[in-house]
């Protein structure tokens, strides 16, 4: 019996495989992917016809639709779709759009202070530092690559194109459908549902090519628009928290620190599995430095303990925290602090400061 | 780099099938317009 990493092995070797370490020089609209990723597999042709994405993750962990028989799967299915596509054309396009050329890098690499290496999420901090500065930045720009969840569907981590779970909300998709394609991208992966989904717009349906489950092992491919609820597009705090982008967005709270553990909870005397964390910085530098500042004013210190904020302490982790506030909380009102402070609980009124870009 | 991805990474270097990587993109893309074949790229 062939290993699984061994017939992954086998598999790449009829591609050409390349590691890319450092997003200097990349064309990102050649290969664009969700860049908050630690890792992602773009499978395609030389022109840049794009086959296939494999990465994504969630909330719940980066590996959460990765796995090496996942993967295997799509490899094979991406030479078969070669095998039977043209040869791709001669020659390629020019260099195309850089992070380099973004004006607040390429204004630094001018003045001789290039970083050592560009990393993949940082591409998002300089599209939205660039779209800051030409004042073309909206708020709901943050919102890239949604989970599919955002809309009202998962799919097998293995089949990453067979559904297997949707919510009310949502019509024209069953449990057991097969997505082939969303609004003309093919699908196969996670990662093509995401970038599909990033490409759909605004509106609250998006048209699919289906295996319908209900035309059994012989379905044929049929043609549906699928609909969810209206609001769809703004994200989740939750299934937002991990992403690197939303330390872009603002408001920010100013301040932050480690989740208690078990151990420290009982220290405290509050209950297993009770949310909580301790501020270990306050915000003192930097364009938001004022953040931190006012909420010193406020009376937050470094030490507190935060158990809630606005009544909630339902959070499951500190990024939730952070994608919670910059997603839900607007400049000009107060959110309600509630901390421990040496054994008492306090209340601090906090004042959400905008930046005013 | 989580886990399972450096598993990933690792095993496309498996020394049971080992892969000529490319030292770049560009050539990469060179070798593909050449071969025919198509790319797999590894982001990370």
């Amino acid at each position: 019996m062939v290993r699984p990493t061994t017939l992954l092995s086998l598999v790449a070797s009829r591609f050409e495989c390349v590691r890319v370490t450092d997003m200097a020089g990349v064309d990102l609209d050649r290969h664009r992917f969700d860049f908050d990723l630690t890792s992602c597999i773009l499978l395609q042709r030389a022109d840049g016809h794009r086959y296939h994405t494999f990465g994504g993750r969630t909330w719940e962990g980066a590996e959460s639709h990765l796995s090496v028989p996942a993967l295997v799967r799509v490899l094979v299915r991406t030479l078969e779709e070669h095998e039977k596509a043209e040869l791709p054309p001669r020659g390629r396009s020019g260099p195309g759009r850089t992070v380099e050329a973004l004006p607040p890098l390429a204004r630094r690499i001018e003045a001789g202070r290039r970083p050592a290496c560009i990393h993949c999420h940082s591409v998002h901090d300089w599209q939205v530092e660039a779209a800051k500065e030409a004042k073309r930045w909206r708020p709901q720009d943050g919102w890239v690559f949604p989970d599919p969840r955002e809309f009202g569907f998962s799919v097998d981590p293995i089949e990453q194109e067979r559904v297997v779970s949707v919510e009310a909300r949502v019509e024209g998709l069953q449990v057991g459908d097969r997505i082939l394609a969303i609004e003309g991208t093919p699908v196969l992966t996670f990662g093509d549902i995401v970038l599909a989904l990033d490409r759909s717009g605004d509106g609250p349906s998006v048209r699919m090519r289906l295996l319908p489950v209900s035309g059994g092992p012989s379905a044929s491919p049929v043609e549906r628009v699928v609909s969810t609820s209206r609001g769809w597009r703004e994200p989740d705090p939750l299934l937002y928290s991990w992403r690197a982008m939303k330390w872009n967005l603002d408001p920010s709270p100013g301040f932050g620190g480690p989740q208690l553990t078990a151990r420290e909870l009982g220290g405290l005397g509050l209950a297993p599995g009770t949310f909580a964390f301790r501020v270990q910085y306050l915000v003192d530098g930097g364009a938001r430095a004022e953040t931190g500042r006012s909420a010193a004013r406020a009376g937050l210190r470094v030490g507190d303990v935060v158990l809630s904020l606005d009544g909630r302490s339902d959070f499951r982790s500190v990024d939730h925290v952070h994608a919670w506030f910059r997603l839900t909380r607007r400049a000009g009102e107060t959110v309600i602090l509630e901390v421990l402070r040496e054994g008492e609980r306090r209340r601090i009124d906090l004042p959400v400061v905008g930046l005013g870009r | 780099m989580h886990a399972l991805a450096t598993l990933i990474a690792l095993s496309l270097a498996s020394p049971a099938a080992p892969l000529d990587w490319h030292p770049d993109l560009s050539s990469a893309e060179a070798a593909a317009e050449e071969s025919g074949r198509a790319m797999l790229i590894v982001f990370r």
